[in-house]
């Protein structure tokens, strides 16, 4: 795939670096010419300077033909910027940015943007794998305000010996995959044990109710 | 009318001193507070007029009355700080008029398809200075 990388910060540099160790192509566009000259050593000519969100420079990086565009700076207007001008002008099929400021997200979602990741849900995610089970880590928010959570099934659960079907679901739910505590895939119709993990998409406002479905005691 | 208006620049505090004589109620945001300096002092004594924050950031919108503002204006120095700020007052906040400035001429276009009123300074300074060039 060819993929443009908008900031070459910390998670740009790392993240440009891991796809090109996956042979895939990259260009990695970066504004301050300190750290494209500090780069260039490094990278060779697949980095380019200049403004991510500017027409001009997203054509001389070849966006046109661009798979994927990555937005990670740390400015959320001008990764909002980055994807719009991506997807609406160069019709670049994937757009992803990273956004700070968690009232950001919804915005991104409605305008388009296919992936919005912030770190702070990333270090949230994993933090929650670190608390007691039943707790629900948010993974992927996805567009039409769904997003894919997993829940672990507590000891107690009135769904530990059941089958998933003997629930009904939230609506606008789906059950994805189900894992037992050994990390091995279950048949979805499968008896639950207690610690399975369940993968399910549903939307923001059907988390809480399916993750009461999941874990209740009755 | 109430107007919302982000940056204090020179075109920030032009249009907003225009829309305040016509008694408008106005009320600009700006990060920077001397920038509050290019508005007459009468209009900047009063209370509400100005007020110090980002209006990219939802916290300071609500701080500067977005949801009662009838139009919200964006005319900051940045392209992406304007478009950003634009959209969340259309599509958060639902501010019935919203218009923003728009440096780059194709990205002014874009922002135009999608449902923005965006304004290129940069094609019509690029006008004038035509315009008087070919007088001569």
């Amino acid at each position: 795939m060819y993929i443009v990388v908008i900031g070459a910060g910390q998670i740009g540099y790392h993240l440009t670096r891991a796809l090109l160790n996956a042979e895939h192509e990259v260009a990695l566009i970066e504004l301050d010419s300190k750290k494209v000259r500090d780069l260039e050593k490094e990278l060779g000519n697949i980095i380019i300077r200049g403004d991510g969100s500017e027409s001009r420079v997203l054509v001389s990086a070849g966006v046109s033909r661009a798979d994927v565009l990555i937005a990670t700076t740390g400015n959320d207007e001008e990764n909002l910027g980055a994807c719009q001008v991506a997807k609406h002008q160069f019709n670049v099929g994937r757009t992803i940015a990273r956004f700070s400021d968690p009232d950001n997200e919804t915005l991104f979602q409605i305008l388009g943007v296919d992936v919005v990741v912030s770190s702070t849900q990333i270090i949230l995610a994993g933090i929650e794998d670190e608390l007691p089970v039943g707790v629900q880590a948010h993974y992927l928010p996805i567009r039409g305000n769904r997003e894919i959570i997993r829940i672990e099934i507590p000891p107690r659960s009135l769904l530990v010996n059941n089958v998933l079907e003997s629930v009904s679901l939230p609506p606008d739910t789906v059950v994805t995959a189900v894992i037992d505590r050994e990390g091995q895939l279950k048949s979805l119709d499968a008896i639950i044990e207690s610690h399975d993990e369940v993968i399910a998409m549903t939307t923001s406002d059907n988390t809480e109710a399916l993750r009461e479905i999941l874990t209740g005691e009755g | 009318m109430k107007f919302l208006i982000m940056g204090c620049g020179r075109i920030g505090a032009t249009v907003a001193t225009s829309l305040w004589e016509e008694g408008h109620q106005v009320t600009v945001l700006d990060l920077d507070p001397d920038n509050f300096s290019r508005l007459p002092s009468d209009m900047r004594d009063e209370p509400g007029v100005t007020l110090v924050g980002d209006g990219t950031v939802s916290e300071d919108m609500i701080r500067a009355g977005i949801h009662g503002a009838d139009v919200f204006v964006a005319v900051d120095l940045r392209d992406s700080r304007n478009a950003l700020a634009a959209q969340k007052a259309k599509h958060i906040f639902h501010v019935p008029r919203v218009v923003c400035r728009i440096g780059d001429p194709s990205r002014q276009k874009m922002y135009g398809e999608l449902g923005l009123v965006a304004v290129s300074p940069t094609d019509a300074t690029s006008q004038m200075i035509l315009g008087a060039v070919r007088s001569e």
